[in-house]
C-alpha cells in the first residue's frame, strides 16, 4: 500500500478543512464566525497531513507546507547562527578569548572542562549562542513530531505494511534487552531512538536539520561510501553498517556495490524498521536487523567491509571497546573497517572555546557519551584486536581531511 | 523537547531514558530563556506565511486561482528554491544578525556618548 492509498481519506478530510469558506469583503457580517474558523483551519494546515506532497530528488516532502517552510527557517537560523561570520558561534568566539583574558589566561591556555565551564557559564553571549542553537534543535524536533504525530495510525499502518516487503529485509528484535546507554533522548530527539515507533521519521526530517540542510539527498552519507576503502584484494562480497539509523550509508554503499549483500544494524528498532521501508521505497535491497553492534549474531569474518558513521561518540567508551572486538571478529583477514566520528579525521579539541561547545551540547544537547568520547583510544583498541591502523586513509564526509581506517591482520 | 507522548506500540520499541531539558535554564532565567526560543519560533512562523504567500502568487499567475491543495501540492523548481533560499538566508540575517554585534565597546545606557565634547 502506497502513501497515495494510505492517507487518501486523510487527504480528503484535510483538503475539505482547509477548503472551508474563508473571510470575504462581500459578507462582512460572517467575518466573525470565519475569524472564529480560521484559528482551527490554521492549526489543520500545520498538522493535517495532505500526504504525498512529492519528492525532492529522493527525499519525500513533509506531510504539510507549514510544518516543511517552518524547518527549512529553523535550519536557516541554526546556519547562520553556527556558521556565519555575522552569526552567535562567531561572537561566542570572540567573547571566550575576551572572558580567559579578564580571568588572567592566555587564549591558548589548556584548562580542565570544568573550570572552563565555570568561566564561561556566566557569560551572556556565551550562553545565548549555546541558547539559539538549542532552541532550534527543540524546534525541529517538537515541529518534526507535531506533524506525525498529527497522522500517527496512518504513518504506523505505512510501517507496518512495509515491514515483510523486498527489496530487502528486516529483522526485528521485540524481546531484545535495550541497555541503558542506548535508551537515552540523544540530542534531545524525544523518545530517543527506541522509544518511540516513529522514531525514524522523527530522526530522519530532524536530522535534515543538523546537517544545515546539505543533506536532504543524503550528501554525507553517499561521501561516506564512496569514501570507504576497499580491501586490497577488492572482493567484496559482504559488507555491515553498524549503527545504521535509518539507513542512508547502508543505502549508499549498496548502490555502491550493487553486487554485494549489505547489512546494517542498529539498536533502535523503530530505526531499523524506518529505513527498511525507505530502502525499499528506493528499490535498493539492505537487510536490516535491530542489534547491538556489540553482539550482532554474525558469523566470524563473515564481512569484507564494515563502515560506520557519527555512531563511536553516541556509545560510552568501555561499550565501544567491546565494537571493537566485535568488528574484528566480523571482519575476514584483509577486511576493512572504515569509522567516520568526531576524531576519526580531527583531534579532540584542546582549547576553552572548543571544550566549553562540546561541554554544553554533551549535557544539553544531551550527548550522554560525547565528552568521553574525546578521551577513547579507538586506534589503541583497533590494533589490541588484531588490526592494523592507518590514519591517512580516505578523506570522510566531515571537513575532508585525512580519515583514520583499519585492516584486520591475515 | 523531551515529551512521554502516548505510544502505540508496533513491537520493537522500547521504554525510553528522558532527558531533562525542558528544565535547561542558560540566560539567568527561564523566561529568558523561552523568550530566546520564542523569538525563533516567531521566525519560522512568519517565514512559512511568506513563503505561502509566494507559492500562491505564483499560482495565481499562472492558473488565475488557487486552492489549499494546489498550494500543499505544489512542486517548486530549482529556480524557486534558489530564490526561496536567499529570501531565507536574507530575512534570517536581517533578524538575528544582530544577536552576533561585537559587544566588547558596550556601554552602559547611563554612559557619556565619547565625541560629545567634539564640537
Amino acid at each position: 500500500m502506497d502513501r497515495r492509498t494510505l492517507f487518501a481519506l486523510t487527504g480528503a478530510t484535510a483538503a475539505a478543512t482547509l477548503a472551508a469558506p474563508t473571510l470575504s469583503a462581500a459578507a462582512p457580517a460572517a467575518a466573525s464566525t470565519a475569524a472564529a474558523a480560521a484559528a482551527p483551519r490554521a492549526a489543520a494546515a500545520r498538522t493535517a497531513s495532505v500526504e504525498p506532497r512529492g519528492r525532492i530528488g529522493q527525499l519525500k516532502r513533509l506531510p504539510t507546507l507549514a510544518v516543511e517552510s517552518n524547518q527549512e527557517f529553523l535550519t536557516e537560523v541554526r546556519t547562520l547562527v553556527q556558521r556565519s561570520p555575522e552569526g552567535l558561534f562567531t561572537a561566542a568566539k570572540r567573547r571566550a578569548v575576551e572572558v580567559l583574558r579578564e580571568n588572567g589566561y592566555e587564549p591558548d591556555a589548556r584548562l580542565p572542562v570544568p573550570q572552563v565551564v565555570a568561566l564561561m557559564e556566566k557569560d551572556p553571549t556565551l550562553m545565548a549562542s549555546a541558547r539559539a542553537w538549542l532552541a532550534t534543535q527543540e524546534l525541529t524536533w517538537s515541529g518534526v513530531k507535531e506533524v506525525f504525530d498529527a497522522n500517527r495510525n496512518g504513518y504506523l499502518a505505512e510501517l507496518r505494511a512495509a515491514q515483510n516487503r523486498g527489496p530487502g529485509s528486516l529483522e526485528l528484535q521485540p524481546a531484545m534487552h535495550i541497555p541503558d546507554y542506548a535508551r537515552h533522548e540523544i540530542h534531545i530527539q524525544p523518545g530517543g531512538y527506541v522509544g518511540d515507533p516513529l522514531a525514524g521519521y522523527i530522526y530522519h526530517y530532524g536530522t535534515n536539520n543538523f546537517f544545515m540542510g546539505h543533506n536532504t539527498q543524503d550528501e554525507y552519507q553517499v561521501a561516506v561510501a564512496s569514501a570507504a576503502p576497499l580491501p586490497k584484494d577488492r572482493k567484496v562480497r559482504r559488507i555491515l553498517e553498524f549503527g545504521c539509523s535509518c539507513g542512508q550509508t547502508a543505502v549508499a554503499l549498496k548502490r555502491r556495490f550493487p553486487d554485494a549483500e549489505v547489512w546494517a544494524v542498529d539498536v533502535g528498532g523503530p530505526m531499523v524498521h524506518y529505513a527498511h521501508m525507505r530502502a525499499s521505497d528506493l528499490g535498493v535491497a539492505v537487510n536490516f536487523r535491530q542489534s547491538l553492534a556489540e553482539a550482532t549474531g554474525f558469523p566470524d569474518g563473515h564481512f569484507d567491509m564494515i563502515v560506520s558513521f557519527i555512531v563511536l561518540h553516541e556509545v560510552p567508551n568501555a561499550q565501544n571497546t567491546q565494537i571493537m572486538k566485535e568488528v574484528s571478529r566480523m571482519l575476514r583477514g584483509g577486511g576493512t573497517y572504515y569509522p567516520v566520528d568526531f576524531y576519526t579525521a580531527t583531534s579532540p579539541p584542546t582549547q576553552a572555546y572548543g571544550i566549553f561547545h562540546r561541554w554544553w551540547d554533551h549535557r544539553w544537547n544531551n550527548e550522554p557519551w560525547a565528552l568521553e568520547h574525546m578521551d577513547y583510544d579507538l586506534a589503541g583498541d583497533l590494533t589490541n584486536f588484531g588490526m592494523q591502523v592507518t590514519r591517512g586513509g580516505p578523506p570522510s564526509a566531515l571537513g575532508g581531511k585525512p580519515n583514520l581506517f583499519a585492516v584486520k591482520n591475515a | 523537547m523531551a515529551t512521554n507522548a502516548t505510544r502505540t506500540p508496533l513491537g520493537a520499541e522500547s521504554d525510553f531514558i528522558k532527558g531533562d531539558s525542558d528544565d535547561l535554564v542558560m540566560l539567568g532565567h527561564p523566561m529568558m530563556d523561552s523568550m530566546m526560543q520564542m523569538i525563533i519560533a516567531l521566525g519560522a512562523e512568519i517565514w512559512s506565511g511568506q513563503q505561502r504567500a509566494l507559492i500562491m502568487e505564483k499560482l495565481l499567475a499562472a492558473h488565475g486561482k488557487v486552492t489549499p491543495e494546489m498550494i500543499e501540492q505544489y512542486v517548486p523548481t530549482p529556480a524557486d528554491l534558489a530564490k526561496w533560499g536567499e529570501e531565507r538566508k536574507a530575512m534570517a540575517r536581517r533578524v538575528y544578525g544582530v544577536m552576533a554585534r561585537n559587544d566588547a565597546s558596550a556601554r552602559p545606557m547611563g554612559s557619556r556618548h565619547p565625541n560629545l565634547d567634539r564640537r
